[in-house]
């Protein structure tokens, strides 16, 4: 593939991780923000009440499935470029063009694995096992 | 100008003594340490480095070499590292640096032939191969038998970085030059950008197939150093912008290109010659 294309696709991914990861922080950081503007469905760390629901969801299925390629995309881009601009021989830096490739398809594969794992086998809500 | 020209009838003024640091280093003893030379020399207003190390040669030692003809910031030659900075010697007056010392080293980024002399090869062998000259499809130029029309406002998208001397300077500037061997560098990639816009040509594919590589113009990080260094304005860090900007519009979307310049019609088939124009010499080849 031409570069100009592997480089649009990493601006283009750049872009959306804004996009992406900002849907993230909110959901997962800015909770007690989001109580401030009413929208809060509860500690974004309960597992019964936040975790299994966001799991179960296809929005977020969806959106998370989105964040993990172009995460992985950007970033394994981004450490090819830098290798790119190593003064070493030109076979090495295609070799790593080669690995990092290979590290993201597994990577990638194994992050849809357990996203679609959770989504379509989400486990049981937990029970107040530990007492209290 | 005489040695520490002082007297008051003369046309200069000595404002003070500067020592010029210079690189010494000859390509011819590759084996020899490169060393830096101090030389005195008596500075007036407005003296430039270049006529420092003119007074260096004719006085001090006639065995320095540096480059420049035009002196006055036309022919590109005399680009230097100027106290840490690439500059033209010839455009850079001795006192406005504001320092006792002026360090003259030849341009960062390049091998070095003697002294202050830079090997550009790697500049001009890349300029060449982005073909920087008018490319067209259907005529020959050998053909054309004429002019093509352009507006203002067509000339005007690429005047600019026709204005480029090609003093090497922003390639010193430029830290993926330093780092990446196969990379282009701005000065190529400006004078790309230059026939690519300019609506006679139409050889952006050919462009394209030099430039669109794993190191090439998409490893520019847009530092800008490469404009802070040009001495003609050209901005080639802008220009190098607006050429990935292209590529993905031409090269990935497919949009399609203005269409290029017509030939304006010849209003007769021999316009008379204007009467003060002096008529050409003889050919001397045929
Ligand atoms: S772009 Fe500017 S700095 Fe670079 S070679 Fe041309 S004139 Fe010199
Ligand atoms: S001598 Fe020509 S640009 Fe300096």
């Amino acid at each position: 593939m031409r570069e100009s294309k592997l480089w649009f696709m990493h601006i283009l991914a750049g872009g959306l991780l804004i996009v992406f990861l900002g849907f993230h922080s909110i959901i997962m950081h800015y909770d007690t923000v989001l109580g401030y503007l009413g929208l809060s469905s509860g500690d974004a760390l309960d597992f019964n009440s936040s975790v299994l629901p966001r799991m179960k969801s296809v929005a977020h299925t969806t959106i998370y499935l989105i964040l993990l390629v172009i995460g992985l995309y950007h970033g394994l881009y981004g450490l090819r470029s830098m290798i790119y601009e190593l003064a070493i021989p030109r076979g090495a830096k295609k070799a790593a063009g080669v690995f990092l490739l290979l590290v993201g398809l597994a990577v990638g594969a194994w992050g849809v694995y357990t996203i679609l794992a959770g989504h379509l086998n989400p486990p049981p809500e937990l029970t107040a096992v530990l007492g209290g | 100008m005489g040695n520490n020209n002082n007297d008051n009838n003369s046309a200069v003024k000595i404002v003070k003594n500067i020592a010029f640091r210079i690189y010494r280093w000859d390509g011819a003893n590759p084996d020899d340490a490169p060393q830096m030379k101090v030389y005195e020399v008596p500075v007036y207003k407005g003296m430039t480095v270049l006529e420092g190390l003119i007074y260096i040669k004719h006085y001090l030692d006639q065995s320095i070499s540096y480059r420049a003809s035009c002196r006055m910031g036309v022919c590109g030659s005399c680009g230097m590292m100027i106290n840490g900075k690439p500059l033209l010697a010839c455009q850079q007056q001795i006192l406005k640096l504001e320092t006792d010392t002026v360090e003259l080293r030849p341009l960062a980024n390049y091998p070095v032939v003697k002294d202050l002399v830079p090997d550009l090869t790697r500049m001009i062998v890349t300029h060449q191969a982005i073909k920087p000259f008018i490319i067209r499809r259907e005529t020959p130029p050998e053909e054309i038998g004429g002019e093509f029309h352009q507006s203002v406002e067509e000339l005007v998208n690429y005047l600019q970085f026709s204005y480029c001397i090609k003093c090497g300077m922003c390639m010193s500037a430029c830290p993926t030059v330093g780092s990446l061997p196969e990379f282009h560098g701005p000065q190529p990639l400006g004078q790309a950008l230059r026939y690519i816009n300019d609506t006679r040509d139409e050889g952006f594919e050919d462009r394209l197939a030099v430039m669109d590589t794993a190191e090439g113009i998409f490893r520019c990080h847009f530092a800008g150093a490469c404009s802070e260094a040009c001495p003609k304005g050209i901005d080639p860090a802008f220009a190098i912008q607006l050429l990935k900007g292209e590529i993905v519009r031409r090269g990935i979307f497919r949009k399609k290109a203005g269409a290029s310049a017509a030939l304006m019609p010849l209003t007769q088939e021999n316009p008379p010659r204007r009467e003060n124009i002096p008529t050409p010499p003889p050919r001397t080849v045929e």
